[in-house]
């Protein structure tokens, strides 16, 4: 292991401009904008390159006879199946995903696509990243056409003191195409440095010992500390932590997002965090010969589920579970019939993951249905636009409005129910406000009193950052019937917004301290 | 850690090896030397100009390269409705200029820069626009408002750019530009004003060694810029024209000094300027320190005792054997086994024209080559949004030094880049292979399926990444960086036989949008790799 707690920002040179060190843009005049500042919500893209074979990933047991007949090549034994409902079951590899179904923190939209199936990879991924119709040449990504209807001018004027974060971070050397507006990309590229952004910028020990080798050294050192961006992620990075134990090694995913969980839970405010994972172009060898709940395919689901399961985990051990929604894509699912060589060909619709804690658990929309003369081009049949998850994430979890998103997205927008009220953890949260706490002064520099009325009960007094992260505990202890009085000296905190947090068994209540 | 290993340090610089002599190259010629050539000698080569060099080799290359130019058609009014005297499409050289039309100056500047913008634009195999940009920045002019003024100078340099260096640092001190950026035009016999002769000593000829006694700059002294810049007064600018007013000139003997063995200068009225010449030139540090100022151009900043006696010494006797011609000079130095080894490829930082250039020729940006109106407006706006901002343009260069990257010691090149140009780069990278910048209605794209289709089997991705390198990198990448480009960008998580589909079906129908739009997507996404990567700040 090399370097790992260092994160790079900007290994290739992905810098906006900036002038004069400052935004140019003063939020604070402007009318109540569609995308709300102080939402602290998180979005989790996961792109799985290639073209996921849906029918083996979550399995339509009600069809199992009709789809034995044209994949028994690849089809996972009855037996095997993961079962989540009787009609329904996942592929043994996804022990993972098929916990969380249980913990109700995974939704899976079936069949999602578009009319009139584009089966080229690099179309259907460009319809995908765009959230165009098939048939409209779309240069904007969807995110990038949200983050653009507040800060059309990025990247010019940008990071500022108001929006000092990227927009968006995609791990790996390249920023991804769902984030590119008008004039910039809205998401950075960030790559840990035992990941692909070290081979890519080529061993610094290998450089040439010559006047090139030389030079280049140079360039590499002033592009990394001209990124805008470097010092407010590491920052971040370097302060966030990791609690899971369920990370596995050897899982490019997993650390992809155990990258992210850190930066989110030291506190970047970054809205959207994209990965990836290739390699489900499965045409030859998807499964094993000899046991087909093994080979490429079973890998890559079994990388998939534990590293979500592993994500999921430390977002919930961090206590910032209810910030983060994640969803897969894949740019097609495959062919109903298998190949010769143990594999699948290009298809049309696919499913999609939407997990959190804050989703309803389930499945949107139903099992596709199998025919018992499925033709050798054929392929699951759309159910869901995916331009309706785009845009029900973007409503429901980054509260956009539903007329914004029919005008920058799709006309004929639907909303599906798949975020469920989760309640915001860095708001004001008053779930019984029996306790008449009262903090005073405040804001506080120094020492605040905090005061309260107790019931003579076990009450839990802290103090909670703007995440939603436990940062001191204050007081843990019975406290005697009547007013109390707390002293808390603020004086070591950083200037910022605080919560302090005081929970009995029945009780619970949130108020808002502010150090100056 | 072993990645603690500095390089950064000049020190490590006389690490290189610097062998070898002006001994002409030898070796093969490949790509790899074939396009350094043409990247140090043009502006932005493409992939056929460098093709055609490796199957023709070094020598015809070469050749071709000092070829002599045709003359271009003189510069044109190209957008301005108000000059009294010049219609629009036609030329204002030679035009009277009527002081006090709103606009009238900057119509005229603005077409002289898209004039030479053309010029650079233009995709010849030829030095001559890289010899003229570092005349300019050897013999500055800069601040001088009129633009016939300007175009006289320009036109002086081209006469001389491969030409006699003696004669023409002759012209140039009574070129009327130059008399009055360095205000030889206000130096007479009862007011002496030194900037020129100082100058012309210290920047343009002989240079400035050493402080080795008091007034005593090795090569020359203080009272030999005294007695210089009396030898050059008594000249004016008239309507434009250079004049010489006798009575201006101080007709006095010039005592020089021990730097120029003593030698003294009488009065030769309007010839005088040459003697002053003849003298500086006949000292062979004169030779020597303009050779150091084309090898820092065409070849590396370093300059080792090795370097120093190996090549610029040579270099400077064949100057002096060819009677100041600096064509066969640079050819020597173009075509020595020196100008190819490793400590000469890919050491070069970009400087703004080389990159811009590079990314506008190489990358195959279409010239409105019929319209020239259109021509001249695609010129300014790379004049106006680029050159300008990124503070390399013609006509406005910070000292009569020159830019700092060709001078200031020890960071030479280095000081191109930093957190207000990279992102600058960055940022015209992110337009022009994006297609954000608009001329007209015109959107500017890098036709990258143009470049491709070029390519030795463009379907086949390692071929492609190999080629697509080898047009804009000067150094290979490392196998894990081509192995991620092409995992990681071009075909992420896709085997290799999916680009040769779909690039095949595209080229079976390339113009079937739905197929060409997808290919260049993915070239697009390596091209934003690719032009951001440090490697390509380097030439």
């Amino acid at each position: 292991m090399k370097r790992r707690d260092f994160i790079k920002v900007g290994s290739i040179l992905t810098v906006p401009v900036f002038f004069n060190g400052f935004g140019l843009k003063v939020f604070a005049n402007k009318p109540v904008p569609s995308i709300n500042e102080y939402n602290d919500k998180i979005l989790i893209l996961i792109q799985m390159d290639g073209g996921n074979d849906t029918l083996n990933t979550v399995i339509p047991l009600d069809q199992y006879s009709n789809l034995s007949k044209v994949r028994a090549n690849i089809m996972i034994p009855e037996n095997k199946v993961l079962k989540v409902t009787d009609k329904t079951g996942f592929h043994p590899a996804m022990t993972g995903l098929r916990s969380m179904m249980d913990e109700s923190k995974l939704n899976i939209v079936r069949a999602a696509g578009y009319p009139n199936q584009n089966r080229s990879h690099f179309r259907s991924t460009d319809i995908w990243m765009s959230g165009s119709a098939a048939n409209v040449q779309k240069t904007t990504g969807w995110m990038g056409s949200y983050f653009s209807q507040e800060h059309s001018d990025y990247p010019t004027g940008y990071p500022n003191s108001d929006i000092n974060y990227p927009f968006a971070i995609t791990i790996g050397s390249t920023a991804s195409n769902t984030c590119q507006g008008e004039l910039g990309n809205y998401s950075i590229a960030v790559s840990d440095a035992t990941q692909a952004g070290e081979l890519f910028e080529g061993e610094w020990e290998k450089l040439p010992d010559n006047c090139f080798g030389h030079q280049l050294s140079y360039v590499r050192e002033t592009i990394r500390q001209s990124n805008a961006y470097s010092d407010i992620v590491s920052e971040a990075y370097n302060k966030g932590n990791n609690l899971s134990t369920k990370y596995p090694e050897d899982n490019k995913l997993a650390k992809s997002l155990k990258d992210v969980a850190k930066m989110i839970s030291g506190g970047l405010k970054t809205k959207v965090y994209i990965v990836r994972l290739g390699g489900f172009d499965t045409h030859s060898g998807q499964v094993d010969t000899t046991d087909v709940t093994k080979g490429k395919h079973a890998e890559l689901l079994k990388t998939l589920s534990d590293a979500i399961e592993a994500f999921q985990d430390d977002l919930n051990l961090l206590d910032i579970e209810e910030r983060v929604v994640g969803m897969t894509f894949s740019e097609f699912g495959r062919r109903i019939k298998s190949n010769a060589s143990f594999g699948t060909d290009h298809g049309s619709a696919v499913d999609m993951f939407v997990f959190g804690k804050c989703i309803n658990a389930g499945f949107t929309g139903e099992n596709p249905k199998i025919s018992d003369n499925v033709d050798k081009k054929e392929a699951v049949a759309m159910q869901t636009d995916y331009r309706d998850v785009y845009g029900s994430l973007l409503v429901d979890w980054f509260e956009a409005s539903e007329d914004d998103v029919k005008s920058f997205l799709y006309e004929d927008f639907k909303k599906l129910p798949i975020i469920s009220s989760c309640s915001p953890s860095s708001n004001e949260t008053v779930i019984t406000d029996n306790f008449d706490v009262i903090i005073s002064p405040n804001p506080v520099s120094g020492r605040a009193t905090i005061s309260f009325t107790s019931r003579g009960e076990q009450i839990k007094v802290s103090v909670i950052n703007e995440l939603g992260s436990e940062i001191k505990q204050i007081n843990n202890k019975v406290f005697e019937n009547g007013r109390q009085e707390i002293i808390f000296d603020a004086g070591s905190l950083s200037s910022g917004i605080y919560f302090i947090n005081i929970a009995s068994k029945n009780m619970f209540v949130s108020k808002k301290l502010v150090k100056i | 850690m072993s990645n603690t290993m500095t390089l950064k340090t000049d020190k490590a610089l006389s690490k290189c090896p610097n062998p070898s002599s002006l001994t002409p190259y030898q070796g093969e010629w490949t790509w790899r030397e074939a396009s350094h050539l043409l990247r140090r000698t043009l502006f932005g080569p493409t992939y056929e100009q460098i093709s055609v060099s490796i199957s023709e080799g070094m020598e015809k290359t070469i050749n071709t390269l000092f070829e002599p130019q045709a003359a271009p058609d003189l510069p044109i009014n190209y957008y301005f409705a108000n000059d009294p005297e010049v219609p629009i499409g036609e030329t204002w050289v030679g035009k009277k200029f009527t002081p006090g039309i709103q606009g009238l100056a900057t119509s005229r500047n603005n077409s002289l820069l898209a004039w030479i913008m053309n010029q650079v634009l233009e995709k010849k195999v030829s030095i001559l626009e890289k010899m003229i940009l570092f005349w300019h920045n050897h013999l500055v002019i800069s601040d001088i408002g009129s633009a016939e003024l300007k175009y006289q100078y320009i036109l002086l340099v081209r006469k001389y750019a491969l030409g006699d260096f003696k004669q023409f640092v002759k012209d140039m001190t009574i070129n009327p530009a130059m008399l009055l950026y360095l205000n030889g035009n206000e130096n007479t016999a009862k007011a002496p004003n030194e900037n020129y002769g100082r100058e012309l000593m210290e920047l343009f000829t002989i240079g400035k060694g050493p402080l080795v006694g008091d007034g005593d700059y090795t090569n020359y002294t203080e009272q030999d810029v005294v007695e210089f810049s009396r030898a050059l007064s008594g000249w004016v600018v008239r309507q434009g024209k250079a004049v010489f007013k006798s009575i201006r000139h101080d007709k006095g003997i010039k005592q020089l000094s021990h730097r120029f063995d003593n030698k003294s200068l009488g009065n030769l009225e309007a010839d005088e300027y040459k003697k002053v010449v003849d003298i500086i030139f006949d000292q062979e540090e004169t030779s020597k320190f303009i050779c150091r100022q084309l090898y820092i151009w065409f070849a590396n900043y370093e300059i080792t005792e090795d370097v120093e006696t190996n090549v610029i010494v040579p270099m400077a006797k064949i100057l002096r054997d060819n009677n100041f011609a600096i064509e066969p000079a640079v050819k020597a130095l173009l075509q020595s086994e020196h100008f190819y080894n490793d400590c000469v490829i890919g050491s070069i930082i970009k400087s703004p024209i080389d990159f811009s250039t590079t990314l506008l020729k190489a990358g195959e940006f279409p010239v409105p080559k019929d319209d020239i109106i259109l021509q001249y407006k695609y010129s300014i706006s790379i004049v106006r949004r680029i050159l300008r901002k990124q503070e390399q343009n013609y006509f406005d260069i910070p000292s009569v030094a020159g830019w700092p990257a060709y001078y200031q010691e020890p960071v030479y090149y280095k000081i191109w880049l930093s957190s207000v140009t990279l992102p600058l780069r960055n940022s015209l990278v992110t337009a022009l292979v994006k297609g954000n910048t608009k001329l007209g209605k015109k959107s500017l794209t890098m036709d990258l399926l143009k470049i491709v289709s070029k390519f030795d089997s463009p379907e086949d991705p390692n071929k492609l990444l190999r080629s697509m390198t080898d047009l804009f990198l000067a150094y290979s990448l490392t196998d894990e960086q081509y192995e991620f480009l092409k995992t990681q960008v071009l075909l992420p998580g896709l085997p290799d036989y999916e680009w040769t589909v779909e690039y095949s079906d595209y080229a079976n129908d390339p113009n079937n949008e739905s197929k060409s739009k997808p290919i260049l997507n993915r070239l697009q996404e390596v091209m934003l790799v690719l032009l951001n990567l440090a490697e390509f700040q380097m030439m």
